[in-house]
């Protein structure tokens, strides 16, 4: 029989999600072990797209819109710390973004979100709806077909993969306990603990956090709670290194800090199917050189797709399902990754849900739930 | 509409050239896919157009070699030279010609895409100046090229004695052979001792090569360790311990070698099972008495499908196309066996003769010896060896979180040269066998393609542009 350590905390899911709380557990003080999946895992968080994005969001759940901003806030904060506690340098910039519209329906469509989303706000929202001329003052390289923008200040962009290595160096630095190859199979709630079965032998925990994105369906499962996420592909291609070529960071095409572009992207509701796709392939290439003729000769070295964890109203879900089992899940690892080292994991901490974190219970989609936003 | 044909083979070597050719017989109409400008492969590089193409200079089997292929892909096979493959999608296959994407559809896909150097990641192997034999040898083939200037063999192998040889016979005579390994030949030539007299004539071909290199007086300084190249902006010399002593030579020009490996990047892109094989040190994709591996419908024939060479590469392609044929009902099962016997006696000859040749040749230096620290593993992205370490410490326990971490395996190659070596260096650090850590993931496309391009590829339906 292994033996089954104690803690206090286990995390199950390894992505940036999980491994965020992990670090802020932590930075608390809590006895934490990180239960991760092995290297063939299905991992949203080594194929996004790296944005650090605010504008538009809590378009279909008011709350959502201060969530992401405070996001945006705490953002230099988590990586100065980083920086200083790890030495990895996570290449945060938040020099203000745009989301590009081809047409003018699709510009006429995103000033209408936008304004819902200003109007639903508490505070002030910052945002502007640019016409093509002035878009291609802010960014000099859109192509003449590009109907317009909305531009946000509040955006900006970090490096993904170094944010997913720091985050894992952080954890383990801080004394948590990582267990690779671990994946959680089952859960037995007993008295007052938890007793999970992995991949690996068996742990238990007085408290779990279910981080493992669209595997958090089987461990609720587990649970007897049934959790409203379903996957949602998007395809991204990457190019060859290139200088640094924009002021701001677009929505659809964006520079990382090594120099390679990444371009995407797509919704395909196609369930679990990882491959990338000759028609997509096609359209976000088309698109991209719509947006940004300069790249016609620019080299794609690789595409990949991922999978959204996405939730009916595309915000996150953040709940206590079980006494002490509580529930963690977004498609913006990366947007909200410095509310969740801070904020998310101090809830788990102590148990006690902060005010600007109870809309996101599991309750709201539920059919005669009150307090559903309209 | 999409061109449909019963068959695709990509890749035109001996594997390949006789898969079609078999095709054909049968009755059956294939496409021939390679990505060079002409047919040939590796092994029969030039074979069509080449400086040697109707030359003895390279020798016997080079010349009967480039004639067979000649023969076979001139009797009416449809060869697309210059076509590179881009994506499959399900039974979909898209490849590049002159810069426009076109596509097939069909039921049997064929890999033969032979055999890749294996990266030999040796302090200062990243310099002008190094390369590899395989690399050099098809310079010659092609172009006619000889090294100038002093020049070393360094590594091992049927294919560094065979190179040696030839340039011995054009007059460009190495300064020195670098051998690595422990070797034994005698008692790895007693445990092999069948397969060796029912190859004799290898055997005597082999012998021939080390005759050459003694004759011409070349040194060779066997069992080397602790191999450096120095130099700071391309090769100045190479460094060495043999036989308990220190060498330093000074060269112009290090080619390396040890040995060959299959190039896995497409059967492991369409996500068929690998396993590894340690008698060659390298993974190979998963196939049955035919060929087929775990993707119904798609083959692994030649180098690709693990290392038996030129002489087993058209059995495996003749088999290939015997379940082909089967399949498609132009082939009793009966018919199909009885023809398939003959191609695999000749095969099992065959691989008797190559695990002599993996037991002669182990790869010593790329796959035993820890690779130093500061050694360069992925070229691409200029990723250390001590760089995959720490992304084992921080928890990474298999290429695709090394990869995630480190950006090792990100580049233009996407892994082809690296896998190995990043496979080997988490297998070292964690204890895991490299079965359990496995491979890269390579994506489409598998070659770096512009934007143009795939804005410009032809409708889903369509086989190209202009039909759209």
């Amino acid at each position: 029989m292994p033996m089954q350590p104690e803690c206090d905390v286990a995390v199950i899911g390894g992505g940036l999600v999980g491994v965020a709380i992990a670090c802020g557990l932590r930075l608390a003080g809590v006895n934490t072990v990180l239960l991760d999946e092995g290297d063939a895992a299905i991992r949203a968080s080594r194929g996004n797209f790296g944005l650090v994005w605010v504008q538009g969001k809590g378009d279909l759940l008011a709350p959502y819109t201060p969530w992401a901003r405070e996001a945006g806030r705490v953002w230099p904060e988590l990586a100065r710390w980083l920086k200083e506690f790890t030495g990895l340098d996570v290449g945060l910039e938040q020099p203000g973004g745009v989301f590009l519209c081809m047409t003018e329906d699709d510009l006429a469509a995103r000033a209408a979100q936008m304004a819902r989303v200003a109007e639903q706000s508490a505070e002030p929202y910052e945002y502007e709806m640019v016409d093509s001329r002035r878009l291609r003052e802010l960014v000099p390289q859109v192509g003449p077909k590009v109907a317009g923008a909305s531009y946000s200040a509040y955006d900006g962009q970090a490096n993904p993969i170094r944010l997913f290595r720091a985050l894992h160096r952080a954890f383990v630095q801080l004394g948590g306990r990582y267990a690779p190859n671990a994946g959680v199979t089952a859960i037995e709630r007993r008295s007052s603990a938890y007793r999970l079965k992995t991949a690996d032998g068996e742990w238990t925990a007085n408290r779990i956090v279910l981080a493992s994105g669209l595997g958090n369906v089987g461990l609720g499962e587990q649970l007897g709670i049934s959790i409203p996420v379903k996957p949602m592909r998007g395809q991204i291609m990457v190019t060859e290194r290139l200088p640094q070529l924009f002021p701001l960071v677009m929505e659809q095409i964006r520079q990382t800090d090594d120099g390679t572009l990444l371009i995407g992207t797509s919704w395909e509701d196609v369930g679990f199917d990882l491959s990338t796709s000759y028609g997509t392939t096609r359209r976000i290439a088309r698109n991209a050189l719509d947006f940004v003729p300069m790249l016609r000769s620019v080299s794609v070295v690789r595409s990949w797709a991922a999978l959204r964890i996405l939730t009916p109203d595309a915000s996150p879900i953040y709940d206590e399902i079980a006494p002490g089992a509580f529930l963690v899940t977004c498609h913006s690892g990366v947007s909200l990754a410095g509310n969740h080292v801070f904020a998310t994991a101090r809830w788990i901490a102590d148990g006690r849900i902060p005010q600007n974190m109870r809309a996101f219970s599991r309750a709201r989609f539920e059919p005669n739930h009150q307090e559903r936003v309209a | 509409m999409i061109e449909t044909v019963d068959a695709v083979i990509i890749g035109a070597g001996p594997a390949g050239a006789a898969a079609a050719a078999s095709l054909r017989e049968l009755g059956i109409a294939s496409v021939l896919l390679d990505e060079r400008p002409e047919a040939g492969g590796n092994i029969y590089r030039g074979a069509l157009g080449g400086a040697f193409a109707r030359s003895m200079s390279l020798g016997k089997d080079y010349a009967s070699g480039a004639a067979w292929l000649r023969e076979a892909i001139s009797s009416g096979l449809d060869v697309r030279p210059s076509s590179a493959v881009s994506r499959i999608d399900a039974d979909v296959v898209s490849y590049d010609s002159g810069g426009t994407i076109r596509r097939l559809r069909t039921r049997h896909l064929v890999l033969a895409t032979g055999a890749i150097e294996r990266a030999m990641p040796l302090p200062g192997w990243t310099l002008p100046g190094v390369m590899g034999v395989g690399a050099a040898q098809l310079l010659m083939k092609q172009s006619g090229l000889v090294p100038d200037g002093r020049y070393v063999l360094c590594g091992n192998g049927p294919l560094l004695l065979l190179l040696a040889k030839q340039l011995i016979d054009l007059g460009a005579l190495p300064a020195a052979i670098v051998e690595t390994g422990r070797r034994t030949p005698i008692r790895t030539a007693f445990s092999h001792g069948p397969a060796l007299l029912e190859h004799r004539a290898s055997v005597a071909k082999g012998l021939g090569f080390l005759a050459a290199i003694r004759q011409a007086g070349i040194p060779v300084y066997r069992d080397a360790r602790s191999i450096r190249v120095e130099g700071d902006a391309r090769v100045r010399a190479i460094r060495f311990t043999s036989a308990g002593q220190a060498h330093e030579l000074a060269v112009d020009l290090v080619l390396c070698h040890e040995g060959i490996v299959p190039n896995i990047q497409l059967s492991l892109t369409l996500g068929c099972a690998h396993d590894w094989d340690d008698a060659q040190a390298s993974f190979r994709p998963r196939v049955d008495a035919w060929g087929e591996t775990s993707r119904p419908g798609t083959f692994a024939i030649g180098d690709c499908a693990g290392i038996l060479g030129a002489a087993a590469a058209p059995h495996s392609g003749r088999l290939a196309a015997l379940a082909i044929a089967s399949a498609l009902d132009r082939l009793r099962p009966a018919q199909r066996d009885q023809l398939a016997s003959l191609e695999r006696r000749h095969l099992l000859s065959e691989r008797r003769f190559r695990h002599f040749l993996d037991d002669a040749y182990r790869p010593a230096l790329s796959a035993q010896s820890p690779i130093a620290d500061e050694v360069v593993v992925c070229r691409c992205e200029r990723i250390a060896a001590n760089e995959v370490r720490a992304a084992v410490r921080d928890g990474a326990r298999g290429p695709a979180q090394a990869k995630v971490f480190t950006r090792c395996g990100m580049g233009p190659c996407q892994g082809r040269v690296c896998g190995p070596a990043v496979t080997r260096i988490i297998a070292e650090e964690t204890g895991q066998s490299r079965e359990e850590i496995g491979n890269y993931h390579p994506r489409f496309p598998l070659k770096p393609m512009v934007l143009a391009e795939l804005a410009t590829a032809p409708d889903e339906e369509a086989d190209h542009a202009d039909a759209a």
